[in-house]
């Protein structure tokens, strides 16, 4: 895993050199912005946010470029992850413009990646068995190259992203831990990579933040995470917390009274049913579901039948990572 | 129950901690509850020791167990005695809970239970009402409030645990109940007698206030209804609502429902089990028996957006 950065490193300079032949500034507008931007809507609670950055950057530089690596040369670490990867790249590929030739096998499959990993961990809920295959990237987006074995301790653990792992992929895994070990500087050292860093004007924030406290506490727990045996800090535990939060809201304002929402009496029915509202496509008929516009939309329901009721910002955003996160 | 948790925030009361007693006519239960709980374990012991000795114990030890005197102390006295013992102390120290009649000056307070909400009626020195209200005590501390529980239909019970016990509230009766409440805050309350489906939607809660915020919500009641504008009213009119609810100040006089003139001022909605704001009016308009199956509201769907919004916040702005 991650086991041949330096040739990556290598071929990022390439891009670059290809970026600015071509006169465009680096990242100040890539496939890798708008992701970090998609995926960021996707991550509950406060994740959502600032945390975007940092889980991107840490899957930029842990499984979505060994994966490249790997598809090359087959020598490296095998397992289900390849055919992830293969899968993703073609669909990623048959999408991206034939033109851009630069971001072929560089920026391509990271994004392949990123938009699973998006689409699992947001997907998963506690409790739930994972497929296996994705365990070791789903973890390490979280907890940088923690590795397989931290992985399944992780499960044990009531990480909640983190099932158990096969076995067969566990072994190869264990057996690029030295040379991870001996890279981790290196790691800390790519997370402020020219590549992931620069914009213009300054660094990419995710080193020294300008006002996201919250990807540097992320980045902090994924440290912690990767550093220790028994993570003491559930991943997700925030989104959770989020959720609880907004369904303890929902009732103390009795939106139970016209709604059917999950867990909350009374089941009233004069407005729209608010199960599994993170599938609908539109708010009221209006908006596009999403919880920002859903969180505005609880706040000033005026022109419709819902009466606006009286409610902090803080609670509507609690609300609506609840509706969004059941 | 699923409600507990919006009770818990619209009433600051629920779910009523049953061993808290905050006034003298709960604390002798719960003091005599602690003490049957107490004495009962003790008594468990001692049998279940007795057990283990006729069981596992040595043969002289089982002899005596067995014998005629044992059973004369063990079987007969000791029972006697503590049986005795626990019946005097408990008739001493819940004698004062008796209820006798008003007492003059008392404040005397009318409490109808009707299927599923609590019809609460201040009185005055003669017995006539002064104030109608629905679902809400107003009390002040340190003082006894004499309450007249009533039903207008089957049993119900009248039970707020931290200031006394259960009465029940018996067609055709008149049950007498005293609460004393020795500090502000507000009190959870329950229907303690099945009446009926939606008899575990039927609560309500005692709001104890210092003399002088009393005495304030007093002179608010009392003084003459602010008119109201927009459509509301004409709506309330129009519609039929005032067939069974009266709003003071209009020409809304039915009785048959509760009195809605300072509706907005309520913690609650539904008795007890909805928070009550603009959103909680609208969708118990709309659709009170979803909420609150076979409650005496029909639903009303016939409203337009508009007209429910407008109802709403004319039911909000009676405070």
């Amino acid at each position: 895993m991650a086991c041949q950065d330096r040739k990556l490193v290598r071929r990022q300079c390439a891009a670059d050199g290809q970026h600015r032949a071509r006169g465009i500034p680096p990242l100040t507008r890539s496939p890798c912005l708008d992701l970090r931007r998609d995926v960021g809507r996707r991550l509950p609670g406060k994740r959502r946010v600032a945390g975007a950055n940092a889980f991107t950057v840490r899957t930029m530089t842990t499984g979505a470029f060994a994966g490249v690596n790997r598809r090359r040369s087959p020598r490296g670490c095998r397992g289900r992850q390849r055919g992830i990867i293969g899968r993703d790249l073609d669909t990623v590929l048959a999408v991206q413009s034939p033109g851009d030739r630069t971001h072929r096998h560089v920026l391509a499959p990271t994004s392949g990646i990123i938009v699973q990993l998006a689409d699992e961990i947001t997907g998963v809920e506690a409790g739930k068995t994972r497929g296996q295959a994705s365990v070791p990237f789903a973890f390490q987006a979280v907890a940088g190259r923690a590795g397989a074995r931290r992985a399944t301790v992780a499960a044990a653990e009531r990480d909640h992203f983190a099932g158990r792992t096969k076995r067969r992929v566990a072994t190869h895994l264990v057996a690029c831990r030295q040379k991870q070990r001996s890279q981790q500087a290196e790691a800390q050292k790519i997370s402020r990579h020219r590549t992931g860093n620069r914009v213009d004007g300054g660094r990419f924030p995710i080193g020294e933040g300008r006002s996201l406290l919250g990807a540097r506490i992320l980045l902090t727990a994924v440290l912690l995470l990767a550093a220790c045996d028994k993570p003491e800090i559930a991943p997700n535990a925030t989104g959770g917390e989020v959720a609880a939060r907004g369904k303890t809201a929902a009732e103390r304002l009795g939106c139970g009274a016209c709604h059917a929402m999950p867990g909350i009496w009374p089941q009233g029915t004069t407005g729209p049913s608010l199960e599994r509202f993170a599938q609908r496509g539109m708010i009221a008929g209006r908006y596009p579901n999403r919880p920002d516009n859903l969180a505005a939309f609880l706040r000033n329901s005026s022109g419709t039948a819902m009466p606006t009721v009286p409610m902090t910002a803080a609670q509507a955003d609690d609300i609506a990572a609840f509706l969004h996160g059941q | 129950m699923g409600n507990n948790t919006s009770l818990q925030a619209a009433l600051g009361g629920w779910p009523p901690a049953v061993l808290d007693p905050a006034g003298p006519y709960a604390e002798p239960v719960t003091r005599l509850a602690w003490a049957l709980l107490l004495g009962g374990t003790g008594v468990l012991l001692i049998v279940l020791t007795a057990l283990a000795v006729a069981l596992w114990g040595k043969p002289a030890l089982r002899t005596r167990l067995g014998g005629d005197r044992a059973i004369w102390i063990g079987g007969v006295a000791f029972p006697g005695v503590v049986l005795t013992a626990l019946l005097v102390w408990g008739l001493w120290l819940t004698g004062s809970l008796q209820a006798t009649a008003a007492q003059p000056g008392e404040m005397r307070v009318k409490v109808t239970g009707e299927m599923w909400w609590w019809r609460v009626t201040y009185l005055g020195e003669r017995g006539e009402p002064v104030i109608r209200d629905a679902n809400e005590l107003h009390v002040p501390i340190g003082q006894p409030v004499l309450l007249e529980l009533e039903s207008a239909d089957v049993l119900h019970s009248f039970w707020v645990p931290r200031l006394a016990g259960k009465m029940d509230m018996i067609p055709g009766r008149r049950n007498l109940l005293r609460i004393r409440a020795d500090r502000p805050g507000t009190y959870g309350g329950q229907c303690a007698e099945y009446c009926g489906g939606a008899h575990a939607l039927m609560g309500f809660v005692v709001v104890a206030h210092t003399p002088e915020s009393f005495a304030r919500w007093r002179a608010e009641r009392l003084a003459p209804p602010r008119p109201a504008s927009g459509r509301g009213p004409e709506l309330f009119l129009a519609s039929g609502c005032a067939g069974c609810h009266t709003v003071r100040g209009t020409p809304a006089n039915g009785t048959a429902g509760p009195d809605l003139t300072h509706v907005g001022a309520r913690r609650s909605l539904g008795a007890g089990i909805l928070p009550n704001n603009r959103g909680t009016l609208a969708g118990w308009i709309a659709d009170s028996q979803t909420i609150k199956p076979g409650n005496r509201m029909p639903n009303y769907k016939q409203f337009s957006p508009d007209d429910l919004n407008a109802l709403a916040d004319y039911m909000e702005s009676l405070k």
